[in-house]
């Protein structure tokens, strides 16, 4: 009886080697694409004064700051690679209300949307963009906003047009 | 006295290996009618009949590529081809095409093959979500994700169409100046089981 368990048990394992080795034994064939390596690309952008920090003038109600003058450079590689520039800015809680914030670019004076430069088509990589921007407070902000720091905060994005 | 009692000891000594003797001679007179009788067998009356059937042959199966081509797709610009994909950098929304020529070769009575294109280590560590890479054959009948059949008669030339797609939704800098492996791209014709 044992000698039969033991027949039944190896004569099972057999089989189920003969049946996996079967599936692999069918034909099959592979061949690969020698096409090398490609590479993703990148996108950065970098933002500086021109002409050093702007030393802003103490703003009283209904006055603009002078224009200062941002070079945003957006640097990168892509084969399709587009790109466009968002400027935004932010000032302290207080002045929120009263601060008007504006963006354009130099040359032509076009306004930044906020959905970025250029509104249509797109900077190439590499492209420079000097952006001129000034703060205005409204000519009705309160007397209690008197001697409080604004805190001007500006921010630039590249962000990548299409692909 | 010595010599008679010498005698008798190998006698008596004789006497005594006469069982074993004769089972020898039992086992050894078995054994040669065993022979014999096995040489008897082949001696009886045989016949034999070669089978008229001509001459059954194997099949075949094998793939093999032509020259693939190219072509980067983005947003910008539409598609444009490209001569060495290794040159080019591609970013989000980027979709690259290869168009790819195949001879399928399926030769037997009852086999059918299953293409597909193994594009594992293609992707990037971490970047399944970034970047998919779906296959199209013409000719083929869809089955399954990214595997077609063929049989005999489907089989032949066909164009194997491989997308890579970077996704548009990446979102940062996620995956910027990273290799994706084209040579590991693998297309493989498999015998179908069922």
């Amino acid at each position: 009886m044992r000698h039969v368990r033991i027949g039944v048990t190896v004569g099972a394992l057999l089989a189920l080697v003969v049946g996996v080795s079967g599936v692999h034994a069918l034909w099959g064939r592979s061949e690969t694409v020698p096409a090398g390596v490609t590479l993703t690309g990148d996108l950065a952008v970098s933002a500086s004064w021109l002409g050093g920090s702007p030393v802003w003038a103490p703003l009283y109600p209904g006055s603009t700051t002078p224009d200062a003058t941002l070079r945003v450079t957006g640097s990168g590689s892509g084969s399709t690679l587009g790109w466009r520039v968002q400027i935004t800015s932010t000032v302290a809680t207080q002045f929120a209300a009263y601060t008007t914030f504006q963006a354009r670019e130099c040359v032509t004076g076009t306004v930044i949307p906020a959905g970025g430069y250029p509104a249509s088509g797109s900077l190439p990589a590499g492209a420079v963009v000097d952006v001129c921007v000034h703060y205005t407070l409204a000519s009705n902000a309160p007397g209690t906003l008197q001697g409080q720091q604004v805190s001007p905060r500006i921010s630039v994005v590249a962000q990548q047009v299409g692909g | 006295m010595s010599v008679d009692t010498s005698v008798r000891s190998r006698g008596e000594s004789l006497r005594s290996d006469q069982p074993r003797r004769a089972k020898a001679i039992v086992a050894i007179a078995a054994g040669a009618v065993l022979l014999l009788g096995g040489g008897t067998t082949l001696a009886y009356w045989t016949t034999s009949q070669t089978l008229n059937a001509g001459t059954v042959q194997s099949g075949d199966l094998d793939l093999s590529l032509g020259t693939g081509t190219w072509t980067l797709d983005g947003a910008i610009g539409g598609a444009t081809a490209v001569a060495d994909p290794s040159s080019v950098r591609i970013v989000p929304g980027d979709v690259l095409t290869l168009t790819q020529p195949l001879t399928v070769t399926l030769v037997g009575d009852t086999i059918q093959g299953l293409l597909s294109v193994d594009t594992t280590d293609l992707i990037p560590a971490g970047g399944a979500d970034a970047f998919t890479a779906d296959l199209t054959v013409s000719g083929g009948t869809a089955e399954g994700a990214g595997t077609y059949r063929f049989t005999p008669a489907t089989a032949g030339a066909v164009t194997a169409t491989l997308t890579i797609t970077f996704d548009s939704a990446t979102p940062d800098r996620e995956f910027t100046n990273t290799d994706l492996d084209l040579n590991s791209v693998k297309f493989t014709l498999t015998q179908a089981t069922s």
